[in-house]
């Protein structure tokens, strides 16, 4: 199968002149007669073309709008977090973390955008890198999400043997391991992601150049990147669901509904898109009934699923972070100290000991 | 519970993240739905055009547009004459390339 390679043009029109050549010059008999071929004419079905009107007008629209509640809300949370003068817990970093990949992540939204509402304009160097950030930030808050979990299980289930704050280093290094992780797994992007002119949806876009080799790279990349992380975070919560629900305190019920509020969310947002892709692979395999409209139904599904799913970037500052009464009453003396500067003189004049650092920090905010 | 149902679902979501990835790195579909027909009659014919597999689609391809706002047709690539056609497209890319 290698003769239709890269080198290949993956198109080739003949014109009415080259066929007839052929056709007059060719001494094999044809497969038909006159007569039937009428007949072929009704039967054979037309080429599907496939319908993104939808698309054109929906995904920039949605994009745009994560793109602003995405840096807003997950600035709120990195800017909170930095604000701090205390060290930061364990959890907080992971927080942070989780905060710069959403951003991140988001940040790569308007080249989508345009690239659903015309084409991908921007060539095959930003295509890799837009692509593999894209992949990058969305494994990463992956596995952070399943740091986060495994952080809580420790404390919770494990309270009595980790009662001390685990070293600053070691948060450190699970942070680095896994956005070097992530880096590896974005490497089969960076090799087989280019700029491709489709003749099947006539417009270049930003695709793998792949059939098989690059099949098994991607395999790994979501075992490790995706699958992984649900089951650490699967197993995390029933373990801290099965010690809250046996022990009594104050604190316990708010502690379930925090636990059950993310996974809830986690899978509210991602099991439609893998519904829908579950329905398109059947219909590619033949096992559910194919048509043009159905197909272009199967892609409007898919458009908005897979909205609903990154739509879970911009939900995990409001989950993780904003749930806490503490990171709360911390956002409201940020949004004070920026709005009113006699509260800001007045809180200023509380924190007195802060040294002249805290002047850099505050300019900061005002970023947001 | 239907542990094999399950597997089974499982190993196809799978299967098909792996392969498509996320919309926005979307590919074209086949564009035909079924085998196509066998044979046009050349004087019909205005254009055809030859598609070759891509990241979506597996199978070569090959489009008739018929004359006369006929609409355009699949033609079967394993037929006589999608054979003779893409054999002749493959000349056609050769000699361009040559030109180049």
């Amino acid at each position: 199968m290698l003769w239709w390679g890269k080198e290949m043009n993956e198109w080739q029109v003949l014109h009415a002149s080259d066929l007839d050549f052929l056709l007059e010059n060719s001494s094999s008999p044809y497969d038909y007669s006159g007569d039937n071929n009428e007949s072929e004419y009704c039967c054979g079905t037309p080429p599907c073309s496939q319908d993104f009107t939808f698309d054109r007008t929906f995904l920039p629209v949605l994009y745009s709008l994560l793109f602003i509640l995405g840096l807003l809300g997950n600035g709120a949370v990195a800017a909170v977090l930095l604000s701090q003068k205390a060290a930061l817990s364990s959890t907080d970093t992971f927080l942070l973390h989780l905060a710069v990949a959403d951003m991140l992540l988001v940040l790569t939204l308007p080249l989508w955008a345009v690239d659903a509402a015309v084409q991908w304009v921007f060539g095959s160097g930003l295509c890799k890198v837009a692509g593999a950030l894209f992949n990058i930030n969305f494994y990463a808050g992956a596995l952070l999400l399943a740091c986060i979990s495994f952080d809580r299980y420790l404390s919770i289930v494990h309270a009595t043997q980790l009662y001390r704050r685990r070293p600053q280093a070691r948060v450190t290094l699970t942070c680095v391991t896994v956005w070097g992780l992530c880096l590896l797994f974005a490497l089969p992007d960076f090799i087989f992601l280019a700029a491709n002119h489709d003749e099947r949806l006539s417009a270049t876009h930003c695709q793998y150049s792949i059939q098989q080799v690059g099949h098994t790279a991607r395999a790994l990349q979501l075992v490790a990147g995706f699958l992984l992380p649900l089951l650490v975070m699967a197993y995390c919560y029933a373990r801290i669901l099965a010690v809250l629900l046996l022990s009594r305190g104050q604190r316990r019920l708010r502690a379930i509904r925090v636990v059950v509020v993310v996974v809830v969310a986690f899978t509210i947002c991602w099991t439609p898109y893998h519904l829908v892709v579950l329905v398109d692979t059947l219909m590619n395999m033949g096992a559910l009934a194919r048509n043009c409209s159905q197909e272009n139904h199967v892609d409007v599904a898919k458009s908005i699923t897979s909205g609903l799913g990154y739509m879970h970037c911009c939900l995990n500052p409001l989950l993780y972070a904003f749930v806490g009464v503490k990171f709360r009453e911390r956002m409201w003396q940020l949004l004070i100290r920026l709005g009113c500067p006699e509260q800001r003189e007045h809180v200023r004049q509380l924190s007195r000991r802060d040294s002249s650092w805290s002047e850099t920090t505050e300019a900061s905010y005002s970023g947001l | 519970m239907n542990v094999k149902g399950m597997t089974t679902v499982l190993a196809m979501l799978f299967y098909a993240i792996i392969v498509q990835g996320f919309p926005m790195f979307k590919g074209g579909r086949c564009l035909c739905r079924d085998h196509g027909v066998k044979a046009v009659k050349v004087k019909d014919v205005e254009q055809a055009s030859v598609i070759y597999p891509s990241n979506n689609c597996n199978k070569i391809e090959v489009i008739i547009t018929l004359k006369a706002h006929k609409g355009k047709r699949c033609l079967n690539p394993r037929s006589k004459q999608g054979k003779i056609i893409i054999k002749r497209a493959e000349k056609i890319h050769f000699l361009n390339s040559q030109n180049v």
